[in-house]
């Protein structure tokens, strides 16, 4: 129970966190500016947010478009996933729903009544931006400096209007301003989950009762991403993140012959033995996220779990189209990922340690309208 | 006196500042579509100062009125349009 009231607590506390602190100014005047500018208002981010998107949405950086999605793994069951997400000019924050579904399902049901059903994980994301840009008082001063020789070149009314840009134009002034540094934005991203698995499994040998029993593993996250700059240019996205990730692995199933009753026959029965061991894991992931053109995105990313000791190598390749404003993703999403996980100790052949998932997405905006102000 | 700062960004990233240069304390922080006033004190030096940042074409406007006027800070209106990525920076220093 405590797993499931923590999120939530996270949730409002945030939620009153952000009205806090869109409250601040005059309201009604506030309004008023806003209204005139909110319909057309998409900052800049959340183009580069579209842009390094992926329908997975296992990366460090958080999609920011509400979507539902099927992903297949070989030899492993295929997950239905549904994601709700809410932007402000600063924050991107939702709830995701995942769930197992197996091959005779024909429906995935995260949630029922007494609360999460097997194989499903519930997950909380908080997507914050980060920019502090002011100068220093001597990178002020010498702004004034050279924006002063700039407007006396050429012959400015209201120097005041003059920019860093203006005087990049100018080739006589432009070296001066390589003393200035100026500050680039970069986002936090902290989510939590948490996933019900069910077990079998007998820890009598003489009876081999099968005990039911359910566990919540959760898992905390917190990545920092940075957008990699190439002169004014948004030219990809780097992040480190680290996981503190639980799970459960069932015991060893054991084969049981057993007479049936005086016949000469056996009934043989598989069941699991002993109960279900606690893994707990530390991963630290470093991800490079590049996109080429409009349509296709990679984003290589390493990860290495200190408990387990593993390493794990992974390739996604994204197929994403977006509106001609690059403001919303655009039809079906897909992309086919690339993994290869080892023992840090011995290498897996590549036939064990090669996996490949694809995955398909519709994007949906059911958040989307809401307005905070 | 007061002054009013009224800012709007559109596809874009904006932060505006006015600082007390004397004391360096930050009176007043905007960010994108945003309005907001404060009295000011006669004598003391102001940093006026804004950020933009893009990725992509983008607008933004900045209005600053000093009620009532004075010939120490003329009606400013700022507005550009960018093309493409960008990041700017302007500002001024003034003294009522």
């Amino acid at each position: 129970m405590k797993f499931f009231l923590l999120p939530c607590l996270i949730f409002v506390v945030a939620t009153g966190a952000l009205l806090a602190q869109q409250a601040t100014g005059s309201p009604n005047e506030k309004r008023t500016v806003n209204s005139s500018v909110y319909q057309e208002k998409k900052d800049e981010v959340t183009k580069a947010k579209v842009q390094y998107a992926s329908p997975f949405d296992r990366s460090n950086f958080s999609t920011i478009v509400s979507n539902v999605s099927l992903s297949s793994t070989i030899n492993e069951k295929t997950t239905g996933k549904v994601d709700l997400k809410y932007n402000t000019p600063n924050l991107t924050y939702g709830f995701s729903a995942s769930q197992l579904i197996g091959e005779a399902s024909k429906e995935a049901v995260p949630v029922e009544l007494e609360g999460l059903t097997d194989g499903a994980t519930f997950e909380f994301n908080l997507q914050k931006m980060w920019w502090k840009p002011e100068l220093t008082s001597q990178e002020f001063e010498l702004f004034q400096a050279i924006k002063k020789k700039y407007a006396v070149l050429h012959d400015v009314d209201d120097p005041r209007l003059v920019t860093w840009m203006d005087i990049k134009k100018d080739s006589t002034l432009c070296g001066q301003l390589e003393a200035i540094r100026l500050r680039r934005p970069w986002f936090v991203n902290v989510s939590y989950s948490l996933t019900k698995s069910s077990y079998t499994y007998a820890v009598d040998s003489v009876d081999l009762t099968g005990i039911d029993q359910s566990y919540l593993s959760p898992r905390f996250k917190l990545a920092f991403i940075f957008p990699l700059w190439k002169e004014d240019k948004i030219n990809g996205l780097f992040s480190l993140s680290y996981t503190y990730f639980t799970s459960y692995s069932p015991g060893d199933e054991i084969t049981v012959l057993s007479p049936l009753g005086t016949t000469p026959n056996y009934l043989s029965q598989t069941i699991t033995f002993g109960e279900p061991t606690k893994e707990t894991d530390n991963r630290f992931n470093i991800e490079w996220r590049k996109r080429y053109r409009d349509a296709i995105g990679i984003a290589p990313s390493l990860t290495c779990g200190i408990n387990s000791k593993k390493i794990a190598f992974s390739l996604p390749v994204y197929f994403i189209k977006t509106e001609e404003n690059e403001q919303k993703l655009r039809g079906l999403q897909g992309g086919i990922r690339l993994s290869y996980e080892t023992d840090m100790e011995e290498l897996a052949s590549w036939q064990d340690g090669f996996n490949v998932q694809l995955v398909i997405a519709l994007p949906f905006d059911v958040l989307g309208d809401f307005r905070i102000d | 006196m007061v002054i009013t700062i009224a800012t709007s960004a559109s596809q874009g990233k904006l932060q505006c500042y006015l600082i007390n240069n004397d004391s360096y304390s930050k009176l007043l922080v905007l960010k994108d579509d945003d309005l907001k006033k404060i009295s000011l004190v006669k004598g003391v030096s102001y940093r006026f100062e804004w950020h933009v940042v893009g990725s992509q074409d983008a607008q933004y406007k900045i209005i600053v009125k000093v009620d009532p006027p004075h010939a120490g800070f003329a009606d400013f209106t700022w507005e550009k349009d960018y093309q493409g990525s960008h990041q700017d920076v302007g500002g001024f220093n003034f003294i009522l």
